[in-house]
């Protein structure tokens, strides 16, 4: 459907020569071959195919501008929205403590700066869908600063690939994290990768931090996420109560690497007003002007396809 | 070559022998003697013989064989010898009455049976009454005290408004229970029954007074279900408080037939007396093993609905039973300290009879077994939530923290099944394939003819079990048209379960079934529901899968509750239930629980006000006809019959075949089970054991192992417990693998149903690694010991378990080593679990092993992906172009 729209915004405007298809690239290749003798006709197989490639290829390239460029535009501004919800629960000390919290909600800042990590809110729960607005912050594990181990979870690539630094963490760095319990250092032991030894039990009264991501090595790196990695950090001074009534377990879709099958259902309504306003757009184009008819119908194309491709890449593993 | 192993009823006979000696035997001459003309007139003497199974440590519920030889055969017989209708109709039964007391004038009067100490589950049996004569038959009985033998004996005075008029003569037999309470009893319990009695209810349980049915030839037996205070507390029965059985040949009123004893105002005039007499002396209406015909009643005087008066009451022979301690003992009397270990209801024996042994120690600590599914307690156990758990396959990701799996028993599955043949009589030599387990379990049998005629996918399936032609072959004698829903399905589990992980292993390992499943017709035809088709096995936990609702039947007036708020069928016909407990109840008492039928409560006809479905209820025995999934050891308890399951398939056995020839069917016993032991290696990686199903199933070497085998281990984390919970658990687990294997019925002992953990059942290392096992609990170092032991008693070399992601579960607040701080030790790397590791000599590090690997899979690769494609896509564009162009331009 989106290639009669753009076909449709491409086609010839004045009568159509009855010999060639309705929808056409003739009047993209007129102006190149002016000189030349009568025009082809183009077959229809060959019209189809050219289309598709020409969609295909554009959506696939929108995707991946997306990945690597629109999705942190939005992430920061998400990060923005966060941190004057928390600032406001900080100041009015209702910053969330432990229990159940609710899932997107703001728990904590987080600041590395040795790793470019300047100021970073963690939201609770850890599913793609919900670490599409941070790092998010396992829920099955204590607040940072209390008792345990928390656990945190960033991405390395998509939505500002917050912790995509974290592995150049050097033993003995300072990550801080503020909670509603006050502010807290933790100093980074180790940077563990698949098949070392998990850090030591903890003592009752201690406190480690972990962060997760994922990384790939080789022409991989940067674009792709391969296995996970652990950043292990204990808490240097004292650790602060813990409310009781925090989950036991998480669901699969809160695991690390874990995609989130629950934005099946947006991206299917995001997809469907997709086709009614490209089948809109075509209705348009054939009984109104074509550039009036640009003009309302970009942003709206755009901003559908924005949204069906942020409820997608819930669909993609969390630490991507 | 044909079933090698299917001799046995099931595992009682086997494991306790107790079927060469009965624990008691009792010969006693019975007469029948009225009193003419102040001569006695011995009408029938005979000499009969008693003989019981078992009579110690019995347990609620359980069921106790009694034989008897030399009674008078019975006439009238009825299907239901637990009913009050056999009762009435029976002629000449043997009558199994369980009675608390001694049969004793040497103890206190209160300690003492009598009728009046006798569990009846119906008012019926203890109450009897005429209304056309006030000399009814029980007023002649020569051996009754003057005061039995009134016109009203023991009625509630003054009379209870529920008891209407007072008939001609009325005999209550009033119940004392316990406690001391004094139930009249009355018609239909009028004047107060005890709690635990019915009146009617098909979905309750039936009693166990047992109207036993003697043959032609004098001899019988019956099933007594024997009842503690856990069930009827109004009974009472229990290791403090004694009970009996008492067995009554009935053999008719002994009469007085001059009313001789009767005082001379209360005689029945001469014409009347005759006939009065003649009642009382009667001998029956039915011929011996005659079915009861309807409209025909029988001689009351020689039913066992008079097993109270003094001429029956004094021909029984009372067999003093003893009652283990019960399942509730440690609630009740326990030591206090308790730590609970969840899991397997594979041990609910074995746990409930290892209690007392530590409750009532006051040096040990009591284990409270929590009954849960395995998979469930293996995730709560992963999570940190609790401290132990008995499960039979270890979590797919291990624990994520150091947990010993010690095996604490060798036990498993049965398919038992309660089914009668064409005759009536139980059937006792069940055989099935995994196919046909396929068939039950994928919802395969239509059950209803509108169901098989309106589902095409169904419609070439045969209606329900007994009507497939493959069952008929391997048991002959069943009929193969069997009315109820429950033949269309095998009573199963709702909840995970590592018994469903043994029970769809075997079926996957089967060729014949795992073809079947993916789509191949069996020789006859029969084709799986497509729901199922193709179904992945093993799994912990089945799914409903059908959806088809039969609307012809969804209809107003043929299933309202149905018409009202449809919903797929089939799994209503499977209906399964949560707990392994209560198939094993359903099994004993044959409750179907298919939940089909539509109860209507409103009284006004038409109303579907409160409609409801319910299950099937209680099937009537000589129709019964449902199978289920229970552990073998509930199924030992109670004794429920146990089917044998096909293993080796001679490559020469027909594959449309009429007969058991040349398949090998196995039951459950010491023997098969111990077979199948040989067949669990050794898995080094999750440090259990895993029965091999192709070599179980593939090799005819093999071929006398019972496939339902399971093991069950004792999962218990070696860091992060408090010492006085370590050490609970460690002698437990140490019990449980040494002096708790020693089988037998007492406290502490192991019960049928289990393979002994020893050498001579080719179990010795399994004990032997939980006793290390036991060790490093106790020790909580961390440690996981590896299966075999180290030779040289040298390094523990460090756990292997896959952890999941960094040690996300709760602190294990074990002080062996505080956090390595910012020293940050580098690591050894991968592969240094060797038993060398850790040769520094000072006391190694405390590990939690490795960091698991976690893959992004595929979709990791998206950018990458969608760039080439964008490329590759762009550059067919011009391609496109270009080539068109050149074909053009020639």
């Amino acid at each position: 459907m989106t290639m009669t729209q753009a076909s449709a915004d491409l086609e010839v405007a004045t009568t159509p020569d009855p010999r060639q298809p309705r929808f056409g690239l003739a009047r993209l290749r007129r102006p190149q071959r002016a000189a030349r003798p009568p025009t082809a006709p183009l077959s229809p197989g060959t019209v189809l195919t050219v289309w598709v490639c020409l969609i295909c290829a554009l959506l696939a390239l929108w995707i991946v501008l997306y990945a690597m460029v629109l999705s942190s535009v939005q992430e920061s501004g998400s990060q923005k929205q966060l941190f004057a919800q928390l600032r406001e629960e900080l100041a009015l000390g209702t910053a969330p403590l432990g229990g159940q919290i609710e899932a997107g909600s703001p728990v904590a800042v987080l600041r590395a700066p040795e790793v470019g990590i300047d100021r970073a809110v963690v939201v609770e729960g850890t599913s793609a869908g919900v670490m599409r607005a941070g790092p998010g912050h396992r829920r099955d594990t204590p607040l940072p600063g209390q008792p345990g181990v928390s656990v945190i979870y960033g991405r390395s690539i998509t939505y500002g690939g917050r912790f995509d630094a974290i592995t150049s963490f050097a033993p003995g760095d300072e990550i801080t994290v503020v909670t509603g319990q006050g502010t807290f250092a933790y100093r980074v032991d180790a940077v563990r990768r698949t098949g070392q030894p998990l850090p030591p039990p903890l003592a009752t009264d201690a406190s480690r931090l972990t962060l997760v991501t994922a990384e790939s090595s080789g022409w991989k790196r940067g674009w792709t996420v391969e296995s996970t990695v652990y950043v292990d950090s204990t808490l240097v001074g004292k650790v602060q109560p813990a409310p009781a009534g925090r989950p036991v377990a998480v669901p699969a879709n809160e695991q690390p690497m874990a995609r989130d099958t629950s934005a099946l259902f947006p991206l299917v309504l995001w997809l469907q007003a997709l086709v009614l306003v490209v089948i809109a757009t075509v209705w348009a184009r054939l009984r109104w002007g074509p550039w009036q008819t640009w003009v309302v119908a970009v942003p709206l194309v755009v901003a559908l396809l924005w949204g069906a491709t942020n409820s997608a890449f819930a669909l993609l593993p969390n630490l991507l | 070559m044909v079933a090698v192993a299917s001799l046995g009823v099931g595992l009682p006979s086997v494991a306790s022998g107790s079927a060469a000696t009965p624990a008691f035997e009792k010969t006693v001459t019975v007469t029948r003697t009225h009193l003419v003309g102040g001569r006695n007139v011995v009408a029938d003497k005979r000499t009969v013989s008693v003989s019981v199974d078992t009579t110690t440590n019995l347990r609620d519920r359980e069921g106790i064989r009694v034989s008897w030889t030399g009674a008078h055969p019975t006439g009238g017989l009825v299907a239901d010898v637990n009913s009050a209708a056999a009762a009435n109709q029976e002629e000449y039964p043997v009558v199994l009455i369980q009675c608390r007391g001694v049969d004793s004038t040497r103890v206190p009067k209160s300690q003492q049976l009598s009728p009046q100490t006798c569990w009846t589950q119906t008012p019926s049996e203890r109450f009897d009454s005429d209304y056309n004569t006030p000399f009814a038959t029980w007023r002649f009985d020569r051996y009754a005290s003057p005061q039995d033998r009134k016109q009203y004996v023991d009625e509630e005075r003054p009379r209870p408004r529920a008891c209407f008029g007072a008939a001609a003569a009325e005999r209550w037999v009033p119940f004392v229970a316990a406690d001391g309470t004094r139930y009249p009893g009355g018609a239909s319990g009028c004047a107060g029954m005890p709690p635990e009695a019915t009146t009617v209810g098909s979905l309750s349980l039936p009693g166990n007074t047992t109207y036993g049915v003697t043959a032609p030839n004098g001899n019988g037996s019956a099933s007594f279900n024997v009842r503690t205070a856990e069930n009827n507390a109004s009974l009472g029965c229990s290791d403090t408080v004694k009970c009996s059985l008492v067995v009554i040949p009935i053999m008719g009123i002994s009469c007085d037939e001059d009313a001789s004893g009767l005082p001379a105002s209360d005689r029945p005039p001469a014409d009347e007396l005759a006939q009065d007499a003649a009642t009382c002396s009667a001998t029956g209406q039915f011929k011996p093993g005659q079915t009861v015909a309807p409209g025909q009643p029988a001689d009351h005087a020689v039913t066992g609905a008079l097993w109270w008066s003094a001429s029956n009451w004094r021909n029984r022979i009372t067999v003093p039973l003893d009652f283990a301690p019960l399942s509730n003992v440690c609630d009740i009397v326990g030591n206090g300290s308790s730590v609970d270990i969840y899991g397997s209801e594979l041990m609910i024996q074995a746990a409930q009879q290892w209690a007392p042994t530590f409750c009532l120690d006051p040096q040990r600590t009591a284990i409270h077994h929590v009954q849960t599914g395995e998979p469930q307690a293996a995730n709560l156990l992963k999570v940190g939530s609790i401290d132990a758990a008995l499960i039979s396959d270890p979590p797919p990701g291990g624990f994520g923290r150091p947990v010993v799996t010690a095996p604490v028993a060798m036990t498993g599955f049965a398919i038992t099944y309660s089914i009668d043949n064409a005759k009536g009589q139980p059937y006792g030599d069940l055989k099935l394939d995994a196919r046909l387990l396929a068939k039950l379990m994928t919802q395969s049998y239509p059950d209803l003819t509108i169901v098989k005629s309106d589902y095409p996918a169904l419609s070439g399936n045969p209606l329900n079990l007994a009507a497939d032609p493959e069952f008929q072959a391997l048991n002959p004698g069943i009929s193969n048209s069997v009315g109820t829903d429950a033949a269309a399905t095998l009573l199963s589990l709702s909840s995970d379960s590592d018994v469903l992980h043994a029970l769809t292993a075997y079926i996957n390992a089967d060729p014949e079934a795992r073809a079947w499943l993916n789509g191949k017709p069996d020789p006859w035809g029969m084709v799986v529901n497509p729901n199922y088709q193709k179904i992945a096995l093993p799994t912990n936990t089945w799914p409903l899968l059908d959806t088809f609702e039969p609307t012809r039947y969804y209809r107003p007036g043929v299933n309202d509750c149905l018409a009202q708020a449809p919903v797929p069928f089939l799994p209503l016909v499977a209906a399964p239930m949560t707990r392994l407990s209560y198939i094993a109840l359903a099994m004993q008492f044959s409750i179907a629980n298919s939940q089909v039928v539509c109860y209507l409560p409103s009284p006004i006809p038409g109303s579907t006000e409160g409609a409801k479905l319910v299950p099937l209820g209680r099937q009537t025995p000589g129709h019964r006809f449902m199978l289920g999934i229970t552990s073998l050891a509930d199924a030992a308890r109670y004794q429920v019959r146990t089917a044998a399951l096909q293993t080796y398939v001679d490559p020469t056995a027909a594959e449309k075949f009429t007969s058991s020839t040349g398949r090998t069917f196995v039951t459950p016993t010491d023997g098969s089970l111990r077979v199948a032991a040989s067949l669990f290696k050794p898995d080094a990686g999750s440090r259990t054991w895993s029965l091999s199903y192709d070599s179980l199933l593939g090799d005819r070497r093999n071929e006398g192992a019972y496939p339902g085998a399971m093991l069950v281990y004792a999962a218990v984390p070696t860091a992060g417990l408090a010492t006085s919970d370590a050490a609970a658990y460690a002698d437990w687990v140490t019990f449980a693998a040494t002096s708790g294997q020693q089988p037998g019925t007492g406290v502490g002992e192991l019960p049928d149903g289990y393979l002994p953990l020893t050498a001579a059942n080719g179990l010795a290392m399994q004990a032997d690694y939980a006793v290390r096992a036991a060790k490093a609990v106790a020790t909580q170092n961390g440690d996981v010991p590896p299966l075999k032991a180290p030779p040289g008693g040298g390094s523990t070399p460090p756990p292997n378990n896959p952890g999941t992601t960094g040690g996300t579960g709760n602190p294990g607040g074990n002080p062996g080593g505080t956090p390595s701080g910012g020293s940050g030790s580098p690591s050894p790397g991968p592969g240094a679990g060797g038993p060398g590791g850790g040769p520094s000599g000072a006391p190694t590090p405390v590990s939690l092993g490795d960091t698991a690997a976690v893959s992004a899979g595929v979709t990791g690769l998206i950018l990458p992906t969608l760039l080439a494609l964008a490329l590759v896509l762009g550059l067919l564009v011009p391609a496109t172009l270009l080539r068109h162009r050149f074909r053009r331009a020639r």
